[in-house]
């Protein structure tokens, strides 16, 4: 397993400095009207950061509600900060605001350069609004929204990068504890079948060999999909991908996935243009599908799998729906990430999801779930088309 | 087998893995035990009252009900006082399996001494 926390900056105590006032008496009037000015346009400087946040950033990365989210609440305390005669008291105020802003991008993927480019792009909203409002009318004005802006960036950085290493340590221990349990049951298996075979009776020795050998199966195959998420972690995979139809690529694929869902008296249908043309590399692209495919058979106990493939204008989109028992909005959050299982009901090593990702966004590919309640999931996956 | 041969035990053990499941039941049929499996924590209750066991082998993490809910609900029955051997491939399980109250710990994975022994200290 990867560790990315640097245990050297784990949390070590760390002296509060005191707060310096933000600016000296008789200037508070000043400060006043950029508080009012800040507080009764805050909807509109929100708004304005978050469309160039949203052309900065990956757009399908979160909804606005996420976010903005400190951001309303930051800038009220902000302008609480400037219309007060206490500063101080004002400023701790709002850098908790932005400290708690910097742990929740931490969960949300965020990197520090965007962490700072929030805070930037934030800066230069309030310059524009206080222009506007003709309230910017001498450097110190503008030296005071830098100033408070900048201690605010140091702030959420600063915790950006403890919640960041605590969170790197809380998923590794996780990690460690799943494959652990999961290693653990098939060894127990193993253990107690092997324990048994010198005194067992000739007629049960059979059955005992089988249970033995598909225990170290599970073993083996539990261990090979671990290293998998490793390699895939550890190196950059360089993708090679050629020109393939959809028969080549999902033909196979299918005809295994038929005779699985048969065998477990489930239904299955895939309706594929079989000469839609995709650019795509060929191992990563079928492993992707083919783990998406093999855990809605998995997880479907009644009804079927249903495959269609739907082409738009850039790329093809494949469509797995299944009628298993449905995945709360909590599952679904975390069901890309390594070792985490939607359903703890059915044996599997928890990363099948996690290479299916890695695999397709190493090739300009994206893949996304979504629940229909009881009704069943339905997965898509995203595939590059050849030009033209 | 250390357990007295000529005093037999109705042994109910619950597993949601079908194998581990198998074995078991194989390791203590052999030693001349009356067993029942049941691959999942829902219907312990329901099989309790028909099979009255006077052990009952139940793992910790299963996909239905867990070993702790059934033990907490059995604590609550006629069955309070049946003993409860707790399986757990759990890192901390001996720690878990004193606090919820079983009556005893069987870490996996284990060989079918370790079965054997942990069998006898609740019966025999």
């Amino acid at each position: 397993m990867r560790l990315e926390s640097d245990p050297r900056r784990s949390s070590k105590p760390r002296t509060e400095k005191r707060a310096v006032p933000l600016w000296e008496p008789g200037q508070g009037e000043e400060q006043r009207v950029l508080g009012a000015v800040i507080r009764r346009r805050r909807e509109d400087i929100l708004d304005r950061w978050l469309h160039r946040l949203q052309a900065e950033l990956d757009v399908d990365r979160a909804d606005p509600t996420d976010l903005k989210n400190a951001l309303p609440d930051y800038l009220t305390k902000l302008a609480d900060a400037l219309e007060r005669a206490d500063a101080t008291a004002g400023e701790q105020a709002w850098m908790e605001v932005a400290r708690h802003h910097a742990v929740t991008r931490v969960r949300l993927g965020f990197d520090i350069a965007e962490l700072v480019r929030e805070f930037t792009l934030l800066r230069r909203v309030l310059f524009e609004v206080a222009r506007e409002e003709g309230v910017m009318d001498n450097d110190r004005q503008a030296e005071r929204i830098v100033e408070l802006i900048g201690s605010a960036t140091a702030a959420a950085v600063q915790s950006y990068v403890d919640a960041r290493d605590y969170e790197a340590r809380r998923v590794e221990a996780e990690h460690v504890a799943f494959i652990t349990h999961e290693l653990r049951n098939p060894l127990g298996t193993a253990m107690l079948t092997a324990t048994q075979l010198a005194d067992a009776p000739a007629a049960k020795r059979a059955r005992l060999w089988e249970l033995l050998h598909r225990s170290h199966r599970r073993l083996r195959d539990l261990v090979d999909s671990v290293l998998a998420t490793e390699e895939v972690d550890a190196v950059e995979v360089v993708p090679s991908p050629a020109k393939i139809t959809l028969e080549e690529l999902l033909g196979p694929l299918t005809i295994a996935a038929e005779l699985a869902a048969q065998a477990k008296g489930l239904t299955f249908t895939a309706t594929i243009d079989p000469k839609l043309v995709v650019y795509v590399d060929r191992d990563l692209a079928v492993s992707a599908v083919q783990n998406v495919v093999d855990n809605a058979i998995k997880y479907t106990d009644a009804g079927g799998v249903v495959i269609t493939v739907e082409e738009q204008p850039t790329r093809v989109v494949v469509h797995v729906y299944d009628s298993c028992a449905g995945l709360s909005e909590q599952e679904l959050s975390v069901i890309f990430e390594p070792f985490r299982r939607g359903r703890t009901g059915k044996a599997g090593s928890g990363l099948g999801l996690t290479i299916a990702r890695r695999a397709l966004q190493a090739q300009g590919g994206a893949i996304g779930g979504e629940s229909a309640g009881e009704k069943g999931c339905h997965f898509w996956l995203t595939l590059p088309k050849a030009g033209q | 087998m250390g357990v007295d041969r000529r005093r037999l035990f109705r042994i109910l053990v619950v597993d949601d893995e079908p194998d581990l499941l198998e074995v078991c039941e194989l390791a203590l049929s052999l030693a001349g035990h009356y067993v029942q499996t049941l691959g999942g924590g829902a219907r312990v209750r329901e099989v309790v009252e028909r099979f009255h066991p006077d052990l009952i082998v139940l793992d910790w993490v299963m996909s239905d009900v867990s070993g702790p809910e059934v033990l907490l609900e059995l604590r609550g029955t006629e069955h309070a006082k049946t003993p409860v051997l707790m399986m757990t491939a759990l890192a901390d399980g001996s720690e878990r399996v004193r606090r919820i109250g079983a009556d005893g710990f069987l870490g996996k994975p284990f060989g079918v001494e370790d079965l054997e022994r942990a069998v006898e200290a609740l019966l025999g």
